[in-house]
């Protein structure tokens, strides 16, 4: 690079002197300077602008149609992306990854003076030019407090050169705790001169964990001279759990050091373009000096949004030169002022609104760390918290309803209890005619169920067929569904007998990602003559009640002539709802339980298994899991093949939108076949744009929609990405062959292996389903290791989360009856 | 594309097991069960039904008369189904004829899968928890074996045939003494259905090698114990008929059969009996077929290896056996109509629709079928 370049004049301006009109060419001509520099020099960069269909050198647009660059990216490339000589790197730096995983970037010579130059230029412009006397809410930076500093090390390091004298107002115990010396601050104050205003420095949530909540209640006051200024950095994130606001926040910190409220500075940065800092401006809000601009964009489409609506922040600079860090999307949420500032400084204004939500975990993707213990640490420290019983569904007689919450869910335990000689009484034949009659209204669809339709209800439909019902409940009872309804041999057995009988209660704890999965064990336990007591989760949406509605006014008549009402068997099951904070509910509800059955993520089952329970009282934990996919080469023979394969492993992740504990996140395919992995990849976006006609997509929230952006945006760098336009379906290439985390939300990670096996190393009783697509003893060998590992199942692909049983290796028909049996025994 | 699959044969043989002999009913002391249901006919006596308890090991029997009289309907079924249903039988016994055997494979299979439908439903989920157990009471209809159950549907007003072969009981009980004392003339007449199902279901254009012996076998013993009728009926030499006639059944159950049974199908609506009318039609149908080489070729060979030999010898004994038979009154109805039916169009094409008489060697036409009518009635 030139000694002389756009960037070194145009960080020669002073930070808010500039007008925007000025601004935009000595801007826009530095920063593409830059972009152009890294896409000559930086191969990975080149590649993503290729993906993104972007060439600097020819391109003339606005800066809003630069692709940016998501934070994700430094996250997980950070220390290769380069674009400099190794030897010219002179320093790596990592942001202080208060939350996840840091991000990195690489500084050589030319970033690094740069970035202090700039922050030297925009600091000054909010405390002075002189020097003054700093507080350090922190411990001094000496060398054997670097580990316990760890990045505010650097940042502290930055704003010496602002400091004239400096007092570490903390001290450091043992254990690594610190307490706030207000002795010596208070001997520091009053030896400085008291005309000269002074400088309290820290980081937010240190200033605030070690004098707001300290030494405010305390009554302790610090007077500070005239115009002395508070500046924070490092943001609010881990403060976000802490009840206090940005303005009480302000209103306790000049209260204690007797400064101005609007001279409490809090001042923005990131890693990624570090050494830019964005102080608050007297007038509130934030600018945009010479060096940098902000673009706003729609957090779902990220296009860029009108000045004064939110969205999530871009930041454009010149100064990155050793890495690419140019135009970074980051993960904060702001806003834009169009009008001028009254305290006369230039550039864009904008505020901090927070930050992104990172997308919530809906599906079963949240495997256990390591296998449930079932001990009570932790878990019983909880605090119980007091919740109304809400009667979801419920035809029997009423409760009463000025009965406490237990009372009522004792009520409605004996009420359900009472039915159960009514279904020990009906004929097993006659509980299947009548559940086909409701698959029938099931499968059109139609009024409140119309919702359901591409949520498994037309699978419920079909799997709750009479010719399907008598299939699972003759697998599911030995072999002969009537052992449920009396004596029959047992083997064949002229000597002995063998009867099936329901346990009793059937307590269900349902999950939110996919609901339907909890009407499979609801049949079975009914047609096991089980009464049931079934907790939806909080974001049932009166799905279940609706699908119970079904059976009301439904009957069947058997040929024989009995009948059996849906009325009747709807005073058998009650759904109820309440918080799951609620100990005292959930207790009595598990406690009442001869079957307990809990879906979903490790906090629910983990909360449920950890309930008292009779000691027979059967357990069916069904708990996160996860699954992928594999294709061996040999069933890539012909492009027609890989094309109708590819539409199957279409299917497996569009339905439930991938929040099922089979739904696939990862598919793996062997090099080698007619058909390579990367050429799969553009069939299966064929079949995914297919599969998003089939089952269209459910609502996708802002911050899954993030979070697909994030690995789009990081997999533009690291392999190649296939996507719909908006964000209902990705397809991302890597040759990394890791088990990617689940991203949800038809993500689908395609990784090339040399051979399938090579899969059997991620493996283990987390993994719930592989669909395998294989043939010949390579497949079998490959699902007998697979399932010795811990897989419950290799099912055709397509077919992934068409349940079935065995479900997680459990016939559960089999757990919800105790066995009996009359004469013998034959030994 | 699609591309044409590899052709292939395949013989199936659903084989129950067949109890006979003196006491051959003890043999279902055997089996497991909890609870029995006897479906049986009119002719059943007390004594019977004694036999039969005390040859069971379940802890209850119930002894259910038939509600349906000749072809059963859904609407005349379902009285039995009712009580079936009620006593919940993991085994089921059906003592009676053809129409009583027919009928009990339907009663249990509404029992078993309360949803069946015949239009709807593939009959591979008929997966039997129960155990079906026939004892037939006539001789040579073949219905113990037959893979066949047949309906009236009263909706429709037509005859459904339902075919499976899980309709196939899983035991038969060949019991002579229920035989004994049946009429001569009826004992044979069932003998030439017997015959019938061997010859037309050896000739069937469907070839199944498998069976072929079973036919030979039938015809063979046939010829060499007919006699036993007129002699005087012992049950040992019965008992070896009633399996002459399960052979032929499982022959006719696996071949489609001929003109024979296309023709005597639609006698019935002039009162004849089924083996009545076999007996009018068969030695008609086959020297008609014998006019065409091949036909005559596969005649002569189930002649020969059924212990005649040649050809003509076999039809001369089916003559003569059936000139045993009583069918005057037979012969009377059919010579009053049959200058109505040989002017009757549809009794020709019903008769050519047929779908128990598809297997004839040579193809069929009404003038094919005129002729062998003509001839019958001469």
């Amino acid at each position: 690079m030139k000694n002389s370049t756009m960037t070194d004049s145009l960080i020669g301006n002073n930070p808010y002197e500039i007008g925007s009109e000025q601004k935009e060419q000595l801007f826009s001509e530095a920063l593409f300077e830059e972009i152009k520099f890294h896409y000559d020099n930086n191969e990975q960069y080149r590649n993503f602008c290729k993906n993104k269909d972007f060439n600097p050198h020819d391109f003339n647009g606005n800066l809003e149609q630069i692709p940016p660059i998501a934070v994700s990216v430094f996250k997980d490339l950070g220390k290769d992306l380069k674009s400099v000589p190794d030897n010219e790197v002179k320093l790596s730096l990592q942001s202080s990854a208060t939350s996840g995983i840091p991000s990195t970037v690489v500084l050589d010579k030319i970033t690094a003076k740069r970035q202090a130059k700039v922050m030297v230029k925009v600091v000054k412009d909010f405390i002075g030019a002189e020097r003054k006397p700093f507080i350090i809410v922190d411990v001094t930076p000496n060398p054997e407090n670097i580990r316990f500093l760890g990045a505010r090390y650097a940042a502290i390091g930055g704003y010496l050169n602002f400091a004239s004298e400096v007092n570490y107002a903390l001290d450091i115990e043992a254990g690594d705790n610190v307490s706030f010396n207000i002795e010596k601050t208070k001997e520091f104050i009053s030896s400085m001169d008291k005309n000269v205003p002074m400088v309290v420095f820290g980081f937010t949530y240190m200033l605030y964990a070690q004098v707001v909540k300290p030494l405010l209640d305390k009554g302790v006051k610090f007077e500070l001279p005239k115009g002395s200024k508070i500046i924070h950095i490092g943001g609010w994130k881990k403060l976000e759990n802490e009840k206090i606001s940005k303005p009480q926040f302000n209103a306790a910190m000049s209260q204690l050091f007797s400064v101005e409220e609007e001279h409490v500075i809090d001042i923005y940065g990131f890693t990624e373009q570090m050494g830019l800092n964005y102080p608050d401006c007297e007038c509130g809000w934030k600018h945009t000096p010479i060096y940098s601009e902000i673009i706003v964009r729609n957090p779902a489409t990220r296009e860029q949004v009108q000045d004064g609506e939110e969205g999530v922040l871009e930041f454009l600079s010149p100064i990155p030169h050793s890495y690419p860090g140019n135009v970074v999307l980051t993960d904060d949420m702001g806003i834009v002022n169009p009008e001028p500032c009254p305290y006369g400084r230039n550039g864009t204004r904008f505020k901090i609104l927070g930050r992104l939500k990172k997308a919530e975990i809906r599906g079963c993707g949240d495997i256990l760390g390591s296998k449930l213990k079932f001990s009570n640490d932790d878990l019983t420290l909880d605090i119980s918290e007091k919740s109304n019983l809400e009667l979801h569904f419920w035809k029997g007689e009423k409760l009463d309803q000025t009965l406490a919450a237990e009372a009522q869910l004792t009520e409605l335990i004996t009420k359900l209890n009472a039915k159960k000689q009514w279904l020990k009484d009906q004929p097993i034949d006659a509980l299947i005619g009548l559940i086909g009659e409701a698959s029938k209204v099931w499968l059109k669809a139609e009024g409140d169920l119309e919702s359901m339709k591409e949520k498994g209800l037309a699978f419920l439909a079909n799997w709750a067929k009479p010719i399907h019902l008598n299939r699972i409940s003759t697998i599911g009872l030995r072999n002969n569904r009537q052992y449920i309804d009396g004596f029959l041999p047992l083997n064949e057995s002229r000597k002995q007998f063998l009867k099936a009988n329901q346990k009793g209660l059937v307590c269900h704890w349902l999950a939110g990602n996919v609901q339907v999965l909890g009407m499979f064990a609801l049949l079975q336990a009914i047609l096991t003559k089980n009464v049931n007591l079934l907790k939806i989760s909080s974001k049932d949406g009166g799905v279940f009640a609706n699908l119970l509605r079904t059976f009301e006014g439904v009957s069947y008549t058997t040929p024989g002539g009995y009948k059996i009402d849906g009325e009747d068997l709807l005073q058998t099951i009650a759904v109820v709802y309440f918080s799951s904070k609620d100990r005292d509910l959930g207790e009595l509800m598990s406690k009442s339980a001869n079957v307990r059955i809990a879906w979903g993520g490790r906090e629910a089952v983990e909360t449920v298994a950890n309930y008292p329970a009779m000691y027979d009282t059967e357990d069916i934990i069904f708990g996160p899991k996860i699954s992928f996919s594999a294709i061996s080469k040999e069933v890539l023979g012909t492009e027609r093949k890989a094309k109708k394969l590819a539409r199957k492993v279409a299917v497996d992740s569009s339905v439930f939108d991938q929040t099922g504990c089979a739904s696939p996140h990862n598919l793996y395919i062997e090099r080698g076949g007619e058909v390579s992995p990367k050429e799969f990849c553009q069939f299966l976006a064929e079949g995914m744009v297919k599969a998003s006609v089939q089952i269209p997509k459910g609502e996708t929230s802002v911050e899954q929609i993030s979070a697909i952006h994030s690995i789009r945006g990081l997999y533009d760098f690291k392999g190649e990405v296939w996507a719909s336009d908006d964000t209902t379906w990705t397809v991302v290439y890597s040759e990394d062959s890791n088990l990617a985390a689940p991203v949800y939300s038809r993500v689908i990670m395609v990784h090339p292996v040399d051979h399938i096996n090579e899969t059997l190393q991620y493996i283990d009783d987390n993994m719930q389903t592989i669909g395998l697509a294989s043939s010949g003893e390579k497949a079998l060998k490959f699902a007998e290791e697979a399932v010795e590992k811990g897989v419950m199942r290799c099912p055709e692909m397509g077919r992934m989360l068409n349940f079935e049983s065995p479900w997680d290796g459990i016939f559960l028909m089999e757990r919800m009856v105790r066995w009996s049996t009359f004469g013998g025994p034959l030994i | 594309m699609w591309e044409p699959q590899g052709m292939y044969s395949k013989f199936l043989l659903k084989q129950p097991t067949i109890l006979f002999g003196d006491n051959a009913i003890m043999g279902l002391k055997t089996y497991a069960t909890s609870r029995v249901s006897v479906i049986y006919g009119s002719g059943l006596d007390e004594d019977y039904k004694d036999k039969i308890s005390n040859a069971l090991s379940a802890f209850e029997i119930s002894f259910v008369k038939k509600t349906w009289i000749g072809e059963p309907t859904l609407k005349t079924l379902h009285a039995t189904i009712k009580k079936i249903e009620e006593f919940n039988p993991d085994l089921i016994i059906a003592v009676g004829g053809g129409s009583v055997i027919d009928g009990a494979k339907m009663v249990r299979t509404y029992y078993e899968f309360p949803f069946f439908n015949i239009n709807e439903t593939s009959f591979s989920m008929l997966n039997w928890k129960t155990t079906f157990v026939a004892i037939p009471t006539t001789i040579g209809s073949g219905a113990e074996i037959s893979s066949a159950s047949v309906m009236y549907n009263d909706s429709h007003r037509t005859k459904e045939f339902v075919v499976s072969h899980q309709f196939i009981p899983e035991i038969i009980v060949l019991d002579a003494s229920l035989i004994v004392n049946a009429p001569k003339n009826m004992l044979l007449a069932s003998m030439v259905d017997a015959l019938s199902h061997a010859i037309e279901g050896y000739m069937s254009n469907i070839d199944n090698m498998l069976v072929d012996s079973y036919a030979e076998k039938a015809i063979q013993i046939i010829s060499q114990f007919h006699q036993v009728i007129s002699e005087g009926t012992s049950p040992e030499n019965i008992n070896k008929l009633q399996l002459a006639s399960l052979f032929a059944g499982l022959v006719q159950n696996h071949c489609i059969v001929g003109a024979t049974h296309a023709l005597a199908h639609q006698m019935s609506a002039y009162g004849l009996s089924h083996s009545a009318a076999i007996a009018i039609f068969l030695p008609a149908v086959i020297r008609k077929n014998n006019n065409d080489q091949a036909s005559k070729e596969r005649f002569g060979q189930l002649a020969k290896h059924s212990g005649f030999n040649n050809g003509e010898d076999l039809l001369t004994f089916v003559e003569d056996f059936i000139a045993g038979v009583d069918l005057t009154k037979e012969r009377k109805i059919v010579k009053e109509n049959e200058q109505h039916i040989l002017s009757d169009n549809d009794f020709f094409i019903q008769a050519l629709d047929d779908k128990g008489g598809q297997g004839n060697p040579v193809p069929m036409d009404k003038g094919f079928l005129l002729e062998i009518f003509k001839e019958a009635c001469s």
